[in-house]
Formats: C-alpha cells, structure tokens, sequence
C-alpha cells in the first residue's frame, strides 16, 4: 500500500479528485455535485468550477473515440477526469482516445485558439456558434472556446499516439489567481499514476459526511456493481465504513485522508488513509491481528461480547466501534494495514480491504 | 405516554413509535452522521416506557433497507431494551418483526444475528 506516498507525492496539491476507466453521461451530475463539495472560496470561481467539470467532462464521453463493438450500446468512453486545488486556485485535467486523424484537426484548432485574447475569443465563440458547418458530435466547437473563456491563461494540451489509428489526448485548463506562473502538467502525471496501478477512483483532501454519500452515489453510477446483489451491498457497506473512519478518526484540523479504489484482476480493493496519533497504533494493530486471525465462530463470540459490553450511550463513540469487525465478517481475506511516521506524535495509518 | 413520530430522511429511517395505536416501526435507511445524536432519543423514549408501562406489548417491526455500523449498535441498544421489557412479564405479544427481502443476503443475515443474540420471540418476515 501506497497512499502516504500518494498523499506526499502531490504535495502542491491540497485536494484532488481523480477518476479512470469507462465514463458515460450518468456520472455528469455526480461530478458536478462532488465538486459543489468542495470549498472553493471565491463564488465566481466556484461557479466556473462547476460550469468547466461539466464542459471539460462531457467532451470526453462526447468526443472520445469510441469503438465500433459499443457504438450500438450506451455511449461508454474510455478516460480520466481529474481536478485539484492547488495554491492558487484549480486545475482540472482530462484525458480520452480520439482518432488520430481527428487529432490533427483539433491541435491546429487549440493552436489557433490559444493565441486569442479575450475579446477575440468572444468574437471567435460567437462566430462559431453561427457556423452552419456543426460537427457529427454537434459541439462546433463551442465547447472548447468556452473552457477556453472561462479558464485562465493558456490550455495546455499533449497528444500522443497509441496506434496509426488512436491518440490520446491530454488536456488541462487552468483557474489560476495569479497569471505570472503556469501550472506544472499534471493531466499527465494522474494518468500515469491510474493507469499504472489500476485505480479507478483516487482522491486526497478533506473527507466528510456528505462527501461520503456523494462517492457512494458516484460510484454506484459509474461501477458495473449492482448495489442491490449480495456482493455489491458488501461492497457498499466496505465503501461507507472505510470512508467514515477517515473522518471520524482522523486526527488532522481537517479529517484530511486519501480514497482509492483499485480493480485488482477479479476482485476491488479499497483504501483509505488518515493521520493518527502515533500512541494508538498499538491498539490499532493489535485489534486487527485479532480480527485477523479469528475464524467464523471466534469472530461471532467477539460480535457478541462487544455487542454486549459496550451498552453505554455516554461512552459510545459515535463511529460504535465494530465497523472493522463487521467488515471482517463480510470478506475471506485479511485486512492489511500499515503506518507510516510522519512525526514523533504523529503516523499515517493505511488500511486495504479486497472483495 | 405520547407518541414518538420522526419523519424519514434520506440518511435516517421513519420512527413510529405510537401506544395509543399500538404501532411501534423503524423503517427506511439508517446512515446517521452521528448515530447517538438520532438514535438516543428513541432508546430514552423505549426505557422509559417500559418502566412506565411493564405490562404493555411492544411488537417492533423493524423494515431497514441499509445500516452503517454505528446504527447496528445502536439498534441493538434498542432490540436489548424490549428484550429486557420481555423479560420482566413474558408477555406473549412483545416481539421483534424483521423485515427483510428474501434476497438481500446482508438483512436476511443480520437479523439472523439479532435473533440469535436476544432472547424473546424475533420473528424474519420477507417482503417478497
């Protein structure tokens, strides 16, 4: 497990927001309200957050290639939409496969429409939402010159080719207070770091009730796991139980953490990560070795005994104390954990969970 | 004693607890933010009735789509206290209803549990 090396890797980076795989237009709205969540503090800029997740996502699922196999089905593309708020403001990434021949096109187009100043780019938005001449996909290119309107500076863009067919596109706007620096590229450095482990859902920053059920949502729009199966109310329950304890332990001003969601061949693992005080890692672990090594009948007499034991309401934490064991009771496979310092008094503690 | 009506909310189940119309429900999704803040009430609300009333039946039909861990808990602080109401009169008409689908697996289980933890009669209705 990774995920204190994911949440010092992007240091720069107060909260991100990272999701893989095949999108379809259900997940629009989830995403818009995922990013309603987010304390953007400046209303202004909370608006164009909203209105560019929106445009910047759908381009994908409008304009991404898409194989012939689904065309008779859903509209389902293959990406990754990102967002993060970094010190100055916010960036948001996407990447998605277009055909190479389309790929062309469209690096002239942002050439042309990155040396635009303001008043040429509303000229430009206004020509081309007359222009008869609409794509198959209907945007005409309005879509772009928007996000370009409402961003700040410079689109910057990457296309690399996977075949004599396919590219793949990268591309960042940018909502940045200050236009002396541009921000680094890291559309790119979030797809590496998805597709090289497999991870279909990341997220570092703060974590809270709202949000939980808020990823539930999403998760359920975007995953093909029926929430109403045995496997997927499991799943489910892993999902809610885990993302609360990083909120309702987590011993940072902000319940700040990490989510991460991993397809590991037939099976999802699911992690999360807080910062503990160091003093109860001890607990931590010993009470997992024991949930650990409890066969079915040993983890029923443990059930039982704090079940009963516990019938306090003044001494009740309001997290009850037996999500792991109740997590336990539900998979075949160990919990894995693991703390890493961050200080004399302060650890990270990662836990995984595989179903 | 009067009666304890809280309305469902998309995170907390509907309680309808009501003496005059011998009507005791829990019913919905019980994902609280906090579960002693909601359920608190409720489990005040039972003791103090059963103190009151050691003589009234008390047949709670519980019909929960979904539970976090902190509201299995507390559920069972409130199963705990009608199981203790059973105990002092064994009044045949105390019991516990669990409503549940015959395919949800995770319900079916759970009250299973229940069942087999508290001593008075507990009764798995599926809805289907």
């Amino acid at each position: 497990m990774d995920l204190y090396k994911y949440y010092t890797e992007f240091n720069n980076s107060n909260e991100i927001f990272i999701l893989y795989g095949d999108f379809s237009d259900e997940i629009t709205s989830h995403l818009s309200d995922l990013n309603s969540n987010l304390n953007a503090d400046d209303k202004k800029i909370s608006k164009r957050l909203s209105y560019l997740t929106i445009e910047t996502f759908q381009n994908i699922v409008r304009h991404g290639y898409q194989s012939v196999e689904e065309k008779n089905s859903k509209r389902i593309k293959k990406g990754m939409f990102a967002y993060t708020k970094v010190k100055d403001g916010f960036i948001l990434g996407t990447v998605n496969e277009i055909k190479s021949e389309k790929a062309e096109v469209l690096k002239t187009q942002l050439e042309e429409l990155n040396q635009l100043n303001e008043v040429e780019l509303k000229e430009k938005y206004i020509e081309t939402l007359y222009r008869e001449d609409r794509t198959e996909n209907g945007g005409a290119g309005v879509g772009l010159i928007s996000v370009l309107r409402k961003s700040t500076g410079n689109i910057s863009y990457i296309f690399e080719p996977i075949n004599d067919k396919i590219s793949r596109f990268f591309f960042q706007s940018n909502l940045i207070k200050s236009t002396d620096t541009t921000p680094d590229f890291l559309t790119e450095k979030f797809f590496n770091l998805m597709s090289e482990n497999d991870i279909v859902l990341f997220r570092k920053g703060i974590f809270n009730h709202s949000y939980m059920l808020l990823i539930t949502e999403l998760l359920d729009a975007k995953l093909n796991v029926n929430s109403d199966s045995a496997y997927g109310k499991s799943f489910f329950f892993i999902v809610r139980e885990l993302l609360q304890n990083i909120y309702q332990h987590s011993k940072t001003n902000n319940n700040e953490g990490v989510f991460l969601l991993r397809e590991d061949q037939d099976k999802l693992n699911i992690c999360c990560g807080n910062f503990i005080e160091s003093s109860k890692t001890k607990l931590i672990s010993t009470y997992i070795d024991q949930l650990n090594s409890l066969d079915k009948l040993g983890l029923k007499e443990l059930y039982k005994e704090k079940l009963f034991s516990q019938m306090d309401f003044e001494n009740t934490s309001s997290s009850g104390g037996i999500g792991l064991l109740e997590i336990k009771k539900l998979v075949n496979s160990q919990i894995y954990y693991n703390f890493d310092t961050v200080s004399e008094k302060m650890s990270f503690f990662s836990i995984k969970v595989s179903i | 004693m009067d009666a304890l009506i809280i309305k469902i909310t998309k995170e907390t189940p509907e309680i309808i607890f009501n003496p005059k119309d011998d009507l005791y429900s829990i019913k919905g999704k019980s994902l609280p933010e906090n579960a002693v803040d909601f359920y608190k009430p409720i489990f005040d609300w039972i003791s103090n009735f059963s103190l009151n009333h050691p003589n009234k039946n008390i047949a709670l039909n519980v019909d929960i789509d979904y539970m976090n861990s902190s509201s299995i808990k507390l559920l069972f602080f409130i199963f705990n206290t009608i199981n203790k109401h059973y105990q002092t009169n064994k009044n045949a008409n105390t019991c516990i209803n669990w409503f549940c689908s015959k395919d949800d697996e995770l319900m079916v289980n759970k009250g299973n549990e229940f069942k087999e933890l508290l001593d008075l009669p507990f009764y798995i209705k599926f809805k289907n």
